[in-house]
């Protein structure tokens, strides 16, 4: 019965021994594999910060080098690890005007194509109709607000191509017409809050955009610069304080309170 | 014209009619990638260089194709040109032998 037991024991040692030893070598080639893999990755990752249209060239030619730099290191995996990330970490400092030059690929002019008016009033008209819905009382004022609001903005859009004003401008004032109307209807729900979830309400949207970006929407700042993120903001707070002067908030405020009466539930 | 530039130029007017991809520019020039493709950005703008994909089959040739550089017409003439002025403007003068005078001064 003992020797049973050591045996058994002594079966059990070897096969965790062995598990052990086989999910350790799994590991290893897991890292490895991993690693070598890295600098194919972060030459994506770098090729996101150039413009789509040029995105595509400029990765491809990146990835044939560093195909080329495993192919030339075969069997040193660590000056291979090392050459791929040295390549692709150096590119990093590459502006994305670089990669217009680089191709010969002129900076496209603001077009207005059907997709991208449908996008652009797609993300700025959702606002602007939660706002509608929010502040009108009926179902009638709501599609009528709505409509009002989303007509505007495309009427703004219009006028801004029509003047030829620039792709970055447009991009910062499209968003900052979504910023407020975002605002206003937080501001319409949340009469108390002030100006802070104005900030709040902002960075959420912000974040959305990116988001519709992400998901391969088009969208007016999912290449968002700093730059234009300023415009968008300044934009903004011009915007919303016309908005304050205008007394639209007190013509809001009232109608989010009586909105917010008949969804609260009866008392007693 | 800067000295990555020179170095650039000088690698590709070697052998003009040979294309060169970025890794090998890379390595010929001791630059790191960081450096070596803004300025072929800037020669490519410039319409000194020619940017082609290359034509090979990728299933085939089991790689993918590389997008190669080289010099065109126009380019080889301004960097020949260029490249002659940069030498001139930075070859150290001529040392000048001291001339021996007689101590008396003229006679």
């Amino acid at each position: 019965m003992r020797a049973a037991l050591v045996i058994l024991v002594a079966f059990l040692f070897a096969a965790v021994g062995v598990v052990w030893e086989a999910v350790s070598a799994m590991c290893q080639e897991e890292v490895r594999t991993r690693l070598g893999r890295l600098p194919t990755a972060l030459i994506r990752l770098v090729a996101l910060r150039f413009p789509r249209d040029i995105r595509g060239d400029i990765a491809s030619e990146w990835s044939a080098m560093v195909d080329l730099i495993v192919t030339e290191t075969e069997g040193l995996p660590l000056t291979r690890l090392l050459r791929g990330l040295g390549f692709a970490v150096s590119l990093l400092r590459i502006s994305p005007s670089v990669g217009r030059k680089l191709t010969g690929t002129p900076r496209r002019p603001f077009r207005l194509g059907a997709r991208k008016v449908a996008s652009y009033c797609f993300a700025a008209a959702g606002g602007a109709v939660l706002a509608g819905a929010v502040s009108a009382s009926t179902w009638q004022h709501h599609i009528v607000t709505g409509i009002g609001y989303a007509g505007s903005t495309v009427a703004c859009l219009l006028v801004l191509a029509a003047l030829r004003v620039r792709t970055v401008r447009i991009r910062a004032v499209l968003l900052a017409a979504g910023f407020l109307v975002m605002s206003v209807s937080a501001l319409a729900l949340q009469p108390w809050w002030g100006v802070f979830p104005l900030a709040v309400t902002s960075i959420v949207i912000l974040g959305l955009f990116r988001l519709v970006g992400a998901m391969g929407l088009e969208c007016p700042c999912q290449t968002l610069t700093w730059r234009e993120a300023r415009i968008a903001s300044i934009a903004h707070w011009l915007l919303y304080w016309m908005w304050e002067g205008l007394e639209g908030v007190e013509w809001a405020s009232p109608r989010a309170a009586r909105l917010a009466s008949l969804l609260s539930p009866p008392e007693g | 014209m800067t000295l990555t530039v020179a170095r650039l130029l000088r690698e590709f007017l070697t052998d003009p009619s040979q294309p060169r991809h970025g890794y090998d520019l890379m390595q010929a020039t001791g630059f790191p990638s960081g450096k070596v493709y803004p300025e072929l950005a800037k020669l490519v703008n410039a319409e000194w260089l020619l940017r082609e994909e290359e034509k090979i089959d990728p299933a085939r040739e089991g790689r993918p194709a590389r997008r190669l550089y080289r010099l065109s017409e126009r380019g080889i003439e301004r960097a020949r040109y260029e490249l002659a002025v940069l030498s001139q403007q930075i070859t150290p003068p001529a040392r000048r032998s001291p001339r021996l005078q007689t101590e008396g001064g003229r006679a």
